[in-house]
């Protein structure tokens, strides 16, 4: 186990490393002024549903980042390439732009930079860089896409570009709270103005919760496991106090993402906030911000309905976050 | 004066020096059958009795976790969770069963929290145990 997540640290550096290489060539090189955004995402959201990014050609991105559950899978560990079952639970992808430091422990600054994780992990899309870009190249229609996109053949900087501009436009501010926030009275139940009361009030969820992205971006202990094997942060710094502390994922569409935690060890929101309100397990490094918060079954109600007051119906609906139309080979 | 003190301390049974340990108005008074150690390679009955702000306070008050680290406390480590009852010979005690099998210096941590909020402020109390030769 320790060996496989090794090589799949070792095959990511050595992928980010050849990733950052190219982007400073690439700076120094004459790059098409056309290249908008959008063809740009055009083109990424055909890969991010291409299975062909795979060693089993079956797992592509849309495999654990389901339009339908807010981008994630349902699992509390997510499947690769032929069945292999991962270490952490997919995050939600919903306005992932947003984010500075991604992946679970944070390792990650830029969304182009971070598709190179799961691409080479060997529990995920289980594919070398090289293979990656082969396979690209091996297929007529990506070829003919990414010349008409980027006027050049399928590269690990180019794949990682568009995939990093689909996924930017996955954006959702649209749910009761925020009509709520911008003067709609009647967005949210009455239960819901309570829960977020309790939010931001007794509760205190907002310290770490905070913002319009419901995330303040940093690590914590969430006290959820009094030993933990994944060490989360600390797989960077490897500092004792970083060790099981995790990026405060974000609280939008929450009710569509369970189950919850880096490891999906927590199946239900209820579940989450009879953990918050209990104070947590003495983990040594539990943030401590955390304590018994003593909520009665009437607030935990109204925190659920605040909770879920964040969902945008929309972001499973969306046509322009689904699968691409089919393919229109070239003739 | 000064010798005869030292004396009567030298000769007063390890009970009476369980170690008290404090966080805010919580304080643990710790014991071990094993004269405040831990025996390696066989069973220690370890214990601990709360009282807040100097008035004992039964096991049932407090909803409370006692851990065995081996060594100082680290998230890296799992530590071993003491399946604790209420005291044999002081019912006001909670005490429970640890087996270690390697010498040096182990960490009890007492995490608690009150079973009726507000009866006082959750706490984390550390003792530092080490172990003693299991002679016969």
């Amino acid at each position: 186990m320790q060996k496989t997540a090794f090589s799949a640290k070792t095959l990511f550096l050595t992928s980010a490393l050849a990733l950052l290489a190219g982007l400073g060539l690439s700076s120094v090189s004459a790059q098409p002024a056309d290249l908008s955004e959008s063809r740009r995402a055009e083109l990424g959201r055909e890969l991010f549903y291409a299975p062909l990014l795979s060693s089993d050609g079956a797992v592509s991105c849309a495999s654990c980042h389901q339009q339908v559950r807010a981008f994630t899978d349902g699992r509390r560990l997510s499947l690769g390439a032929f069945g292999r079952e991962g270490v952490r639970n997919a995050p939600s992808l919903v306005n992932v732009a947003a984010r500075t430091r991604l992946f679970w422990h944070g390792g990650s600054p830029s969304l182009e930079l971070q598709a190179l994780g799961p691409l080479s992990d060997p529990n995920e899309h289980d594919f070398r860089p090289e293979q990656t870009v082969q396979a690209l190249r091996d297929d007529p229609y990506f070829v003919r896409r990414f010349r008409e996109v980027f006027g050049a053949e399928p590269s690990l900087i180019t794949l990682t570009q568009a995939l990093a501009a689909f996924e930017r436009t996955i954006v959702s501010y649209n749910s009761p709270f925020d009509r709520y926030s911008a003067g709609d009275a009647s967005a949210m139940t009455e239960s819901a103005v309570r829960g977020m009361d309790i939010f931001y009030g007794k509760a205190e969820c907002f310290h770490c919760h905070v913002g319009r992205h419901f995330s303040d971006n940093r690590s914590h202990n969430n006290a959820f496991l009094l030993f933990n094997p994944d060490i989360g942060v600390a797989q960077l710094t490897d500092a004792e106090e970083d060790v099981g502390k995790f990026i405060t994922p974000t609280l939008r569409n929450v009710a569509l993402t369970a189950p919850y935690m880096h490891a999906g060890q927590v199946p239900t929101l209820e579940a989450v906030i009879d953990h918050y309100s209990e104070g947590g397990q003495p983990n040594p490094n539990a943030d401590p911000l955390i304590r018994p918060l003593d909520l009665s079954e009437a607030e935990q109600a109204d925190l659920l309905a605040f909770l879920h007051a964040l969902t945008d119906e929309t972001v499973a609906t969306n046509p322009a976050w689904g699968p691409p139309p089919p393919r229109m080979e070239t003739p | 004066m000064k010798r005869t003190l030292s004396l009567l301390l030298a000769l007063l049974p390890a009970a009476a020096a369980h170690e008290v340990v404090s966080y805010g108005t919580v304080s643990a008074e710790f014991h071990t059958d094993a004269g405040e150690g831990l025996r390696t390679g066989d069973d220690t009955l370890v214990g601990y009795r709360l009282t807040v702000a100097g008035k004992v306070i039964a096991p049932e008050a407090c909803r409370c976790q006692l851990l065995l680290y081996p060594g100082k406390p680290s998230a890296r480590v799992m530590p071993h969770v003491i399946e604790l009852s209420p005291g044999f010979d002081d019912p006001q005690a909670a005490e429970g069963w640890v087996k270690v099998e390697a010498p040096g210096t182990y960490t009890l941590v007492l995490a608690g929290k009150p079973a009726h909020p507000g009866a006082f402020d959750p706490f984390r109390i550390e003792h530092v145990l080490n172990t003693k030769e299991n002679t016969p």
